[in-house]
């Protein structure tokens, strides 16, 4: 019924800690153990080991220098975690340890800063300046960056009838299908994984009681580039992100962003703003990768927030070609 | 905590989440999982620590494991005989939760909330290719329902859907079902009323024309038959009636949560509702009632003519701005009457203020039995809407 065999058991700790804009630190500790039974597979969630003190230590000091000293405007939309992931599996009452992933992830308006097992250097960050949108030049190129690139492809694989996913191997954008998220929480072993949607909802108890329409039907992650590689125009017009604002063709975007100037300083978005346009129609316009693939976010109030590495894409578009609401 | 000072409260709650997956399509597939545990809260010194497993013993907060009212093999059962008839692509995915829920505020004053919530949803796939979304969901753990309604549901919009043509795009007069109505009212009644949860300082824009003079709403937390059914919120906030809303068409109060309400130099409503522990208590509607109206269905169709009479809606969403819902299935009206010509596809795109062309409300009031809501990603099951048959004037509907 379930490919299990009999007396398999997963068990998965993950621990981390939040700081997001002005909420104060959450630390937030999970376990749940997986067990084949004759009716499918059982998760409880079980007592947590305590973090350790060093853990708890390098997280807090962190932490709390990341949000005291990262110079950036609108605060209030940086998310910074810190965390670990354990995991065992259980046969024959033994324990075998899978494995320990600590990750660190800093985003800020749909910019990934940081996603890696290493600690951030904050001297990296400069202060930034702010712009309103009426202020940008209407001649400046559009670039897409990571973080809109994942959030459109996305919107588009949801529509298996669109031309763009029939021609999927003949698109000028290269999509690769992973089962490793660079985000370590979103990964899980091959065996539950291949359960496909039901596999990733036991591993995670926020999902536990989410109805199917609102269950990423597509797990793993994307790795995202163009076939062609160009030049980095500057200064242009950097859309961070692409949050979907309904379905069907008429569709709104809030899009962050910044613009990049010609000495590469960056003067961010006051606000998002919001486009009407399509996932075909952007990516359509993308004519050439101008950084490798980087870490992005799409921060979906409904399905979480979902992970994958895109490249930075430059567009055929202008500033004043953007219909803005 | 009114004064808007970090505020102490500690969570805990004790929940059983069972949920079934059946996928019909060349054959049969099924899984079952069963997933239960405890998820705790605690928020001392503006910090919070979230949790897993039993409370710490130091909280002396003493929870028995939860129970749901049937066996496994019988919620399969029931569940299975569902999709059997079936030979088109069918997904269904069931959730039930049961437990409960301690809550202790700052002045040690403790409340449990019994949780029972159920929802079933996904698709009916007909052999003519048409894609139906389904979605119930209520109090309890459901089984009684499905067996009762549940199978005859399908049945019905299966055979209507296999006779659709698709939806044409345009501006059409027309007749909403009170289960279609309560699609729209949730989305440009309730959540326009809810307060916002991240204003800082924000006054509330009350009173607001939303609506025709036609239209009047209440929300109520313990209104008989409704999917929402509590004493207090997840605040502990005690319900003490009706809360008026839309007094002919014209929004008049807001609903609160301690915080929004604190922020707004207001009291909080009793609506401080949050999905499980780990998640921010945010505003939220319980029971959505629209006061009915004096015409009969039949008139309110006879009234519009030519036009559209629309049986069912879906995935409404409301951006701020506009609201948007996928039609299910309508029919055409032709000479003041229902032609039993059905249609599907196509979506409704209107401004938030499309109630403002409501000319005319039904006697027949009943709470919609789908009372699903994502807001901000944190899923209820049981935010209900009773909602008459309305009368709308030139519905915008993209094909």
């Amino acid at each position: 019924m379930n490919g299990f065999p009999p007396g398999f058991a997963y068990e998965r700790e993950t621990i981390s800690a939040v700081i997001h804009g002005a909420n104060p630190l959450v630390e937030r500790n999970i376990r749940v153990r997986l067990r084949a039974n004759k009716h499918g597979l059982c998760g409880n969630l079980i007592p947590p080991a305590r973090p350790t003190a060093k853990f708890q230590r390098a997280t807090g000091r962190l932490q709390l220098r990341l949000a005291a000293h990262i110079p950036l405007p609108r605060a209030e939309n940086l998310y910074i975690e810190t965390g670990e992931v354990r995991e065992q599996f259980l046969s024959k009452g033994r324990r075998h340890d899978a494995g320990q992933h600590p990750y660190c992830l800093v985003h800020w308006c749909g910019m990934v800063l940081h996603l890696e097992q290493y600690l951030l250097d904050v001297r990296k960050l400069k202060p930034l300046s702010v712009i309103s949108f009426q202020q940008v030049p209407g001649s400046l190129p559009v670039i897409l960056g990571p973080s809109a690139i994942l959030s459109l492809t996305l919107e588009l694989r949801e529509k298996p009838e669109s031309q763009w996913c029939e021609n999927e191997s003949e698109n000028p954008i290269a999509v690769l299908e992973t089962d490793i998220s660079p985000y370590p929480p979103h990964c899980i072993p091959q065996a539950i994984a291949a359960m496909g949607v039901y596999g990733y909802v036991s591993c995670d108890p926020e999902t536990w009681t989410s109805p199917l329409l609102a269950l990423p039907m597509q797990y793993g992650s994307l790795i995202i580039q163009h076939r062609k590689n160009g030049a980095l125009p500057q200064p242009a017009l950097v859309l961070d992100s692409a949050l979907p604002l309904g379905t069907g063709p008429d569709s709104y975007f809030e899009c962050e962003f910044h613009v990049l100037g010609a000495s590469s300083a960056i003067e961010k978005g006051e606000s998002p703003i919001r486009i009407k346009t399509s996932p075909e129609k952007m990516l359509g316009a993308a004519v050439a990768s101008v950084r490798p693939p980087e870490p992005g976010v799409v921060c979906d109030p409904i399905l979480g927030n979902r992970y994958g590495r895109a490249a930075t894409m430059v567009t055929e578009l202008k500033a004043h070609d953007l219909e803005i609401w | 905590m009114g004064s808007g000072k970090a505020a102490s409260v500690r969570l805990f709650e004790w929940t059983n989440v069972r949920f079934a997956a059946f996928q019909r399509h060349n054959g049969s597939d099924f899984t079952f999982l069963q997933c239960s545990g405890g998820r705790g809260c605690a928020k001392q010194g503006g910090e919070y620590d979230l949790f897993s497993g039993p409370p710490p013993q130091s909280w002396k907060c003493d929870l028995d494991a939860p129970k749901h009212q049937s066996s496994i093999a019988e919620t399969s059962a029931i569940l299975k005989r569902l999709v059997l008839p079936y030979r088109g692509r069918t997904m269904l995915y069931y959730t039930a939760v049961t437990g409960n829920r301690t809550i202790l505020d700052e002045s040690f004053t403790s409340a449990i909330r019994s949780l029972a919530v159920w929802g079933i949803t996904g698709f009916l796939e007909t052999l003519t290719g048409v894609r139906g979304p389904i979605g119930w969901s209520g109090r309890g753990d459901g089984l009684q329902w499905i067996s009762d309604h549940g199978a005859r549901e399908l049945r019905e919009l299966n055979i209507k859907l296999e006779r659709a043509t698709a939806c044409p795009s345009g501006a059409f007069d027309a007749v909403l079902s009170p289960a279609a109505a309560a699609v729209l009212l949730h989305e440009a009644i309730g959540h326009v009323a809810e307060a916002a949860h991240l204003s800082t300082g924000q006054r509330a824009f009350v009173p607001k024309r939303i609506a025709s003079e036609y239209v009047s709403a209440y929300d109520h937390a313990l209104e008989t038959g409704g999917p929402a059914h509590y004493e207090s919120d997840d605040e502990n906030v005690k319900c003490l009636g009706p809360t008026h809303l839309v007094h002919q068409g014209i929004l008049i109060r807001q609903l609160h949560s301690y915080g929004s309400a604190a922020r707004t130099g207001t009291l909080p409503t009793a609506n401080g509702r949050l999905s499980c522990v780990w998640k921010p208590v945010l505003p939220r509607f319980s029971n959505l009632i629209c006061v009915p109206g004096e015409s009969t269905e039949e008139q309110l169709v006879d009234a519009i003519h030519n036009g559209i009479y629309l049986i069912r809606l879906a995935n409404g969403i409301y951006n701020g701005a506009d609201v948007e819902a996928d039609i299910v299935l309508a029919e055409q009206i032709r000479n003041g009457k229902r032609t039993g010509q059905y249609m599907t596809g196509g979506q409704i795109k209107e401004h938030a203020g499309l109630l403002l062309r409501v000319t005319g409300l039904a006697n027949n009031s009943t709470f919609y039995n789908n009372a699903l809501c994502g807001k901000d990603g944190q899923i209820l099951f049981d935010v209900g809407t009773a909602s008459p048959a309305l009368l709308i004037r030139q519905l915008r509907v993209v094909a």
